[in-house]
């Protein structure tokens, strides 16, 4: 049983090493970009969950990935009055769940982002809840543009209102302390602690869709996804499965939204675009749509190669072509061990010639 | 709110409701003979404006126009023989496109300032190719794993690669077509009046539906693709070539959408990104009507139009995309078989 | 014997029974009973309606109108997988397998309702979740000896021979300890060494504590199984009885082999 965790400890070992590494190389700026990337592996081991696992296809998670950011933003951002203020705020600004910023205009009280976090899961169920009860019923393309129309109402409204900074999103988020001595930031001299702090909630989400996978409820999600019928007449009660796990990928996802805002200590509309939900699915599709340790992999390497900014401007042109090749040829992800055999065999072949 | 506003309202209405209903019919074409929704459906609408455009910079209107859907045309074509055909014999078109997608992307990953001009496309080209026939050859046998979600997946990716090639060629700027007679109003009933370009939409688009009716309904053609898409086999059995059916509504519905988008591109204008919101509102009307009833697509293009159209009074304009969304999402929650399908029917669909 | 008496005694009863697609009366007031420990089979020539009957009784599809009671309750227009919860487990007509599983991981699906660890519990491995997943394991393993299934425990399902799968979605819908299990057409495509296999299974089974309810055209399988056949013809209730009884019966004879002396 312990062999499924085997993966989780060379992934450990892997995020050490790299880590090492760079500081032997020198190249610690290159920290930024990694750890960005590993929050955005985070929302597609969810979704790899969704997709993969369930068979449930989502059009829109960039939406819920906004979602997140945007609340835990606002939250530790919003205007709650002057910071010496009495009374009942007073009361919660000395318990810890008000904290006092010093902006331009002075100090005032916002919440503390713990409070902010929790927030953001409460929403971010209610919102999965509120969309997958109806639509999780439909399939294909039903499904896939109920997302997409998800998706793009989110965008709509970041996009639209005024409290969440329309075009321009919400800046100057403060740090997160988290605990005492570990703060979540952009800070350039906390690249090394921050760079952990995201490894260990990747580490923590992997472990737990590896644990899901490998469990009565993972069979369950793939029985739904072989053939639902034949899942439901030997008990599965296929809507509350799917429910369950659309739910799991949209709060990984904005868990992961959240934490980055305050990493990059902004966040804007661009977040929440069709072309992100996209790139999301991209991700998942080449690093194979059922396999967790495909998608962490080809993810995590893809996205960072993105943001290196490799591409230039054809950066979405190539996530797209990416999707396209994947989906044609290699409909069942790049990363699968019957391709490798085959590509073996081939050489094999040519090899006897 | 006051009676001219109120048909001020209605005409912009109508005029946008009878685009969304063309999208909406090329989607129901296409889905009716392959059983997918083409995604990219809007990118043709787009790509027709866009080289009518250019080509009215030097050549009249009426010829860009014609350009503008030859070329989508033809896109429409490339787009259902390289990606859509789920054939897994050797397609050397299909290689030959893919590498030469890779090698665009070569070029911009690589920096080979140094040669040159024109060798260094000669490099990229000469590796992308080869890539594309090895991706051809080592995988086309996996093809036939495809399912229709896969296919749909690959429809939004290619609408996105469209976007962005669309981008490259063009910028990122808004441009538009001349009015086709001029500006000045040219027709008042009552206190409404009707911009010449608006009377030519809804002229255009009119004689559209009703020419597509009746090339569905009377000719041998139309009459061969409503076979395909009630009974594949035995439209097949009956000799009718299923392939070329299958090519001929791809581009029928890039046709039918390039016109669509040159007619309203002097109100509109056109964006290399509009694409998206065509394609998404083209479905909602779609699904309005019944998803595969082409005619009914009319009415639900029609009630979407209006319905958004009247909306920026209530709405600021910022939130005109919800109102097509929360119709989506509605129709898909309460009843997906649109207003004119069966219920039982759509059941029966295999998705 | 009064008709709740004779209620208490069935596992199963279904009461006027009825389904309409559109213009067509797929099964027409048809009533019946299977007691427990019995091993009843549906018979009737194509189109009679057998396996709509199947799928009006395991809910994949909602009757117009009657009654069903399942051990006592109703289960009338419930969704399937709450009336797979009261006891009753189902085989295909065409195998429905979870083909990219291993047979192994499809009996223990089968086995889903032996626990109760959800998407916490399972989330986080809790300590609990290990004894339930060691007693799935187990009674997953132990059918497939009975199935004589060990050595493709390790295979994927999808890869397997027509009759392997037969066998496996056999073993699978066992895997629940359900009180009534539906076979669709069990023997439909085997060879004869399979139907053989297949004959001398069904009796292990039911006396296992299971009780069987079979659609079948196989007639041998039929009239050496059975405690009591239905025949069903259109739709309706031709005839219902012991087997050699069917046998003998002229209208039974008419409408399998048509109206000419036999």
């Amino acid at each position: 049983m312990k062999r499924i965790y085997f993966p989780v400890l060379v992934l450990v070992m892997a995020i050490v090493l790299l880590q090492l590494l760079i500081l032997v190389l020198d190249m610690n700026f290159l920290l930024t970009q990694i750890t960005m990337s590993l929050y955005y592996t985070i929302v597609i081991v969810g979704l790899c969950m969704l997709m993969g696992y369930a068979g449930q296809i989502s059009m829109g998670h960039a939406g819920f990935f906004a979602i997140g950011a945007y609340t835990q933003a606002f939250l530790v951002t919003v205007n709650l009055g002057p910071a010496d203020i009495s009374g009942f705020p007073g009361f919660l600004k000395s318990a810890g769940l008000l904290i006092a910023r010093s902006t331009p205009s002075g100090e005032i009280l916002s919440f503390s982002p713990w409070i902010a976090f929790v927030a953001v899961i409460i929403i971010t169920v209610f919102f999965a809840l509120d969309l997958g009860i109806p639509i999780l019923r439909l399939k294909g393309h039903y499904l896939a543009m109920a997302t997409l129309a998800f998706g793009i109402m989110i965008y709509t409204f970041v996009l639209a209102v005024d409290f969440l900074g329309m075009a321009d999103g919400i800046a100057g988020i403060p740090p997160f302390q988290m605990f005492p001595g570990i703060a979540l930031s952009g800070d350039m001299s906390a690249r090394i602690p921050n760079y952990y702090i995201a490894a260990v909630v990747l580490i923590i989400v992997v472990t737990v869709a590896v644990n899901i996978i490998n469990s009565r409820v993972g069979r369950a999600l793939k029985a739904i996804h072989g053939n639902q019928l034949a899942a439901e007449s030997l008990g599965i009660n296929a809507s509350r499965y799917k429910l369950g796990i659309f739910v799991f990928s949209a709060v990984t996802a904005a868990v992961a939204g959240a934490m980055l805002a305050h990493y990059n200590g902004s966040i804007g509309p661009s977040e929440a675009t069709i072309n992100k939900s996209v790139r999301f699915v991209s991700l998942v599709a080449v690093g194979g749509m059922d396999s967790i340790w495909g998608v962490v992999g080809m993810g995590f390497c893809l996205q960072f190669i993105s943001l290196r900014g490799v591409f230039g401007s054809f950066d979405e042109a190539f996530f797209a072509l990416i999707l396209v090749i994947t989906m044609l040829f290699l409909p069942r992800g790049i990363i699968r061990v019957e391709y490798f055999k085959s590509l073996v065999a081939w050489i094999r072949r040519l090899l006897k010639k | 709110m006051n009676i001219e506003l109120f048909f001020d309202y209605l005409v912009v209405g109508l005029t946008t409701g009878i685009l969304y209903a063309i999208v909406a019919i090329g989607f129901n074409i296409i889905y009716n003979t392959t059983g997918i929704i083409n995604f990219a459906q809007g990118e043709f609408l787009v790509l027709g404006a866009m080289v009518a455009v250019t080509v009215s910079e030097f050549l009249p209107v009426g010829v860009a126009v014609a350009c503008g859907i030859a070329v989508a045309a033809g896109y429409g074509m490339l787009v259902e023989t390289v990606f859509v055909r789920r054939v897994s014999h050797f397609s050397a078109l299909r290689a030959v496109s893919i590498g030469i997608i890779v090698a665009l992307l070569l070029k911009t990953v690589l920096e080979l300032h140094e040669l040159p001009p024109g060798v260094d496309y000669l490099i990229c080209l000469a590796a992308g190719i080869p890539a594309g026939f090895c991706l051809e050859i080592l995988f086309r046998k996996h093809m036939k794993e495809q399912t229709v979600l896969g296919l749909i997946i690959l429809t939004i990716a290619v609408s996105i690669l469209t976007r962005e090639i669309m981008l490259h060629i063009w910028d990122e700027k808004v441009h538009a077509l001349p009015n086709f007679t001029g500006n000045e109003v040219s027709l008042t009933i009552g206190s409404v009046s009707f911009s010449p370009q608006r009377l030519w939409v809804m002229g255009v688009c009119g004689i559209l539906v009703v020419g597509l009716y009746l090339f569905f309904k009377y000719t041998r053609y139309g009459k061969a693709m409503r076979a395909c898409s009630l009974d594949k086999t035995a439209a097949s059995l009956c000799g009718i070539n299923t392939r070329v059916m299958i090519t001929i509504s791809f581009v029928l519905s890039a046709a039918i959408a390039a016109l669509a988008g040159a007619v309203i591109c002097p109100l509109t204008q056109t964006q290399y990104n509009m694409g998206t919101s065509f394609a998404i509102k083209g479905f909602t009307v779609a699904i309005l009507g019944g998803l595969g009833k082409s005619f009914a697509a009319v009415a639900g293009g029609l009630i979407l139009g209006i319905l958004e159209a009247f909306s920026v009074s209530l709405l600021p304009n910022a939130f005109k995309d919800v109102v097509a969304m929360s119709l989506l999402l509605i129709i898909l929650t309460s009843m997906p078989s649109g207003l004119f399908g069966s219920r039982q029917e759509s059941r029966l669909k295999d998705f | 014997m009064d008709k709740e008496a004779f209620e208490k005694m069935s596992l199963l009863s279904v009461t006027n029974i009825n389904k309409h697609f559109g213009g067509l009366h797929a099964v027409r007031d048809v009533s019946f009973s299977v007691t427990k420990g019995m091993i009843k089979s549906i018979i009737g020539p194509n189109g009679a309606g057998k396996t709509t009957l199947f799928n009006l009784l395991s809910g994949e599809i909602r009757p117009d109108s009657g009654q069903v009671q399942f051990d006592g309750k109703k289960i009338y227009r419930l969704p399937p997988y709450r009336i797979a919860t009261l006891g009753i487990s189902r085989t295909y007509q065409t195998t429905r397998l979870f083909d990219h599983m291993t047979v192994l991981e499809n009996v223990m699906t089968g086995a889903h309702l032996m626990g109760r660890a959800g998407f916490f519990a399972c989330a986080l491995k809790l300590p609990w979740t290990f004894s339930e997943e060691t007693a799935i394991n187990k009674k997953a393993v132990e059918l497939l000896e009975v199935f004589d299934l060990l050595e493709f425990a390790d295979e994927v399902a999808g890869e397997l021979a027509f009759g392997i799968k037969r066998r496996v979605e056999f073993a699978r819908a066992c895997a629940s300890s359900p009180k009534l299990l539906f076979l669709d057409e069990p023997a439909a495509g085997l060879n004869i060494y399979e139907t053989i296999e297949l004959s001398r299974l069904i009796p292990v089974i039911r006396d296992r504590g299971l009780t069987l309810l079979l659609v079948e055209h196989d007639m041998s399988m039929v009239m050496d199984l059975s405690d009591e056949i239905l025949v069903l013809n259109e739709g309706a209730r031709l005839v219902e009885g012991l087997p050699r009884e069917i046998q003998k019966n002229t209208d039974v004879i008419r409408v399998y082999l048509g109206d000419e002396q036999c």
